[in-house]
């Protein structure tokens, strides 16, 4: 029989669904694990966090974290690189590291099957990395090459000059890959000394999805992790001073046919009493496809392929950050039109996108718990910001709640248009007049 | 063969053609729906190029009873997740949502797969055509090497085989998209006939079943689709080109045209990708980046589709370093594979590489969907999880050999992708 197409189906019913229980253990050295039972598949899937992020690195030390991490599985134990890489790839085991201002990631995916030679390797890249002197030379001139690739990438150029715009000198202004002139004087014991200070088991946790059971893999991790050995170290971190950081910024590039946009602000850390109606707002304003900022200025005008919002949580500063590229003549249209949606949404929110972003947000929540990497990414955020166990459990709870006044008071107290830096990669010449003109602001401009 | 990759399925078909297959998987409260349309780049003429992936955008501007931007937010506020892609084959359109919402899914996929034209207007269409635009702009005009890839495909296919031009379309037809033109395009790809749909994850059979017959079986068919008949391209001499771009390092990149999709020699081109470029350890990364260190990055790739495939080979040289040393090391270790072969041992790397990662792709209930679609659409029966990998199980290191010879020493195309100069 034909449906009645003219009305939209409602839902069927509830869908159940169970949160993963989340273990907290420890190995004979102290090392925290976060561990979730999941035997859909047969894998393993491991996170080791360590607090040794770029944010610890020395004055005129930039890039010296990220190519500290980088070393580590470049030989280690009686492995040279390539021996390495070929018992992982011979295995079919994923091992690879990540560096942000916070945290070294160093993860590691295998079948459960591999697991335990995976877990060997895994530790002795951990415990013993070689630091060889044609090693070192040979990744820092890796780093300095892509350093020099990275200037004709206009969406990085936006990302790392807006970093530099809102927190200055501090390392959080700095980027991660770090800045050629601090790399080039780096020597060998400049990342032995930083491994040695920072890679410790006092300074890591481990984050765990996996089908192999809890015991188990307490008894592989112990024989392989659980011996090493700590050097007692707090990390001291080297923050930035706030200042305002208003203004127009621009980064020229000839005859660019896009501007890359960044417009946004300083903003509170993640563990500020309005976190979920901070959420639910942004959602409104740009979290998604369909919030206000994408419909303005890609369904309605057609300026760009995509635009969105969000706030940025790091563990000791966080910002708000509106981003896009647009088609070079509408540079300042665009910005006109975003610095209209940061005013429109402290003015007035409507029940019915409230509803919609609240529905959006709770009913998307399943999903995302499905893959392994998701879960232990989820258990990274716990750890990272020091968050409750019982934080995923009541996250429903917690954005079921927010009603009309409180978002609204969210959009008040956190999107400051007037406060914002405009980072823009572009076509100096094309789009300065106008943007001035626009903003009523003088441009400064920024150098590669 | 692993167990786990024998996946249970029920297909059939509706009378008017369309392909319904469904996967039961009770993992997680979710249930995928994955279309594919099997209409990509290749079914584009001269002059009206980009057509396909303009229909990944206009899919999404609503239908005769949704209103426009409303597809995505039906989908967003039930909690699921949506997108679509275009290829030179085939577009596919996919969302995931909580599994009480799987009409909600199917209506609206039925409701644009049937009901599209009349909502089609020129308005919608200039927005698009605008968002379309600074799409090419973005993701390949304002990238550097952004525009390699069609201009090696320009260069290796002859201007009337429909590989000779990208996905996203050339910008000078994109800015002349016309509505008669894109509306009849969608009458005669866009049909039920022509398309494949996939349910996989947390539902009720019969449920379903019935579900799909009330919103798709009314649609009617559409014509016939005849395959064009393209002779097999054949490249007689090689081609060197130069591309100015807006980058800071040369870039070569060599193309040879290889075996098509699952062909008989399909495989074995994977796997020599995988031994010549896939790891730190692979050949043409030990010798170009780590050993002589004259090469920022190496990679490889078997780019097959329905028609026609291709080798490609692109390396980056380091700051001072020219393209033709690269070239000359490229060549030197082509050779060697071509007169000594590959080892046992590569071998297996190369073929448990590709088993885990066909166990990890089985985490994402769409991926696991749009995998039983795409082998229904190529190979006629969803569950070719093992068959596919057993392509690769059945090779010796003198198979990887023979389909370095076969195709490896015919003519390429050579890219040189060069820094602007200065003025």
């Amino acid at each position: 029989m034909p449906v009645n197409r003219s009305v939209k189906p409602s839902e069927k019913g509830t869908v159940q669904f169970t949160l993963p229980r989340i273990e907290h253990l420890q190995l004979n050295n102290g090392l925290k694990i976060l561990y979730v039972h999941k035997d859909n598949l047969p894998l393993l899937q491991m996170y080791l966090i360590l607090d040794s992020g770029s944010k610890y690195e020395p004055n005129n030390y930039a890039g010296l974290a990220n190519l500290t991490a980088h070393m580590l599985d470049e030989g280690a134990g009686k492995y040279t690189a390539l021996e390495l890489d070929e018992e992982l790839e011979f295995l079919g085991t994923d091992l690879s590291i990540s560096v942000n201002h916070d945290n070294v990631f160093i993860s590691l995916l295998s079948l459960e099957n591999n697991a335990e030679k995976s877990l060997e390797l895994f530790s002795i890249v951990v415990q013993e990395p070689s630091f060889s002197e044609p090693d070192f030379q040979r990744e820092k001139n890796k780093i300095l090459t892509k350093l020099v690739q990275l200037k004709s990438e206009p969406s990085y150029l936006a990302s790392v000059n807006f970093d530099k715009v809102l927190f200055g000198n501090s390392a959080y202004g700095n980027p991660i890959y770090g800045i050629d002139n601090n790399i080039k004087n780096f020597k060998r014991t400049d990342l032995t000394d930083y491994y040695c200070k920072y890679f410790s088991p006092v300074n890591a946790a481990i984050m765990i999805a996996s089908s192999i059971p809890q015991n188990e893999i307490i008894d592989m991790l112990n024989k392989y992790l659980g011996n090493w050995q700590s050097g007692k170290v707090s990390p001291e971190s080297n923050l930035p001073e706030m200042s305002s950081s208003a203004g127009l910024y621009i980064l020229h590039k000839e005859n660019a046919p896009q501007s890359e946009i960044r417009i946004g602000h300083p903003a509170e850390g993640r563990k500020t009493k309005d976190y979920f109606a901070k959420t639910v707002m942004n959602s409104i304003l740009g979290g998604q496809f369909t919030s206000r900022i994408n419909l303005n200025l890609r369904e309605d005008k057609g300026f760009t392929y995509g635009a969105h919002s969000a706030f940025y949580y790091k563990q000791d500063v966080s910002y708000f950050g509106v981003s896009t590229a647009v088609q070079t003549e509408n540079t300042a249209a665009a910005v006109s039109e975003i610095f209209k949606e940061l005013k429109n949404i402290t003015k007035e929110i409507t029940q019915k996108e409230l509803d919609f972003a609240k529905s959006s947000l709770i009913k998307t929540y399943p999903s995302k718990f499905e893959t392994y990497s998701q879960i232990t990414g989820n258990l990274a955020a716990l750890h990272i910001f020091g968050l409750e166990d019982n934080y995923f459990e009541n996250y429903i709870s917690n954005i079921l709640k927010i009603n009309l006044p409180e978002v609204s008071a969210a959009a008040k107290k956190n999107i400051h248009e007037e406060e914002a830096a405009i980072v823009i990669v572009g076509d100096r010449e094309k789009i300065e007049a106008a943007l001035e003109n626009e903003t009523g602001l003088k441009a400064k401009l920024l150098k590669e | 063969m692993p167990e786990i990759l024998d996946l249970k399925y029920e297909k059939y078909t509706l009378k008017n053609g369309l392909e319904v297959i469904l996967h039961k998987n009770d993992t997680l409260p979710l249930v995928a729906v994955n279309l594919w349309y099997k209409v990509g780049s290749a079914n584009e003429t001269k002059g009206k190029t980009g057509f396909a992936h303009l229909f990944e955008h206009m899919m999404f501007q609503g239908s005769k009873n949704i209103p426009k931007e409303m597809h995505f937010r039906y989908i967003q506020e039930a909690g699921g997740t949506l997108n679509g892609s275009t290829s030179l084959d085939r577009t596919n359109y996919y969302e995931t949502v909580p599994s009480n919402s799987l009409e909600l899914a199917l209506w609206l996929e039925s409701d644009r797969m049937g009901f599209m034209l009349p909502a089609l207007t020129e308005e919608k269409l200039q927005n698009q055509k605008d968002v379309v635009m600074n799409e090419r702009r973005q993701r390949y005009d304002n990238q550097p090497y952004g525009r390699a890839w069609e201009t090696i495909f320009s260069n290796l296919y002859p201007k009337d085989f429909p590989y000779h031009w990208p996905t996203i379309g050339w910008m000078e037809d994109i800015e002349k998209f016309r509505l008669e033109d894109v509306k009849e395009f969608f009458g005669k790809f866009y049909t039920p006939n022509n398309a494949s749909l996939v349910i996989a994850g947390n539902f009720k059979h019969e449920e379903a079943e019935k579900l799909i017959e009330n919103y798709f079986s009314d649609i009617p068919a559409g014509p016939e689709i005849s395959s064009g008949i393209y002779f097999k391209p054949i490249l007689e001499n090689n081609i060197e080109t130069v591309l100015e771009d807006n980058v800071q390092l040369p870039r070569i990149y060599l193309t040879w045209l290889s075996e098509k999709l699952y062909g008989q020699d399909d495989a074995a081109l994977d796997i020599l990708s995988d031994i010549l470029s896939g790891s730190k350890g692979s050949r043409l990364h030990k010798l170009l980046v780590h050993n002589q260190q004259i090469a920022q990055d190496v990679s490889c790739y078997q780019y097959s589709s329905v028609l026609s495939g291709n080798f490609i080979i692109a390396s980056t040289a380091k700051p001072g370093v020219s393209l033709s040393e690269l070239k000359k090391l490229i060549f030197s270790e082509i050779e060697n594979v071509i007169k000594n072969g590959v080892t046992e041992r590569e071998l297996e790397r190369a073929r448990n590489n590709f088993e885990s990662s066909f166990i990890y792709s089985l985490q994402n209930i769409d991926m696991i969907a749009d995998q039983l679609n795409n082998y229904n659409c190529n190979l006629g029966k969803p569950n070719m999880f093992n068959h596919d990998l057993g392509r690769y199980s059945q090779l010796s290191p003198e198979n990887i050999k023979e389909a370095a010879l076969k195709y490896l020493s015919n003519p390429y195309v050579q890219l040189s992708v060069l820094p602007k100069r200065k003025k």
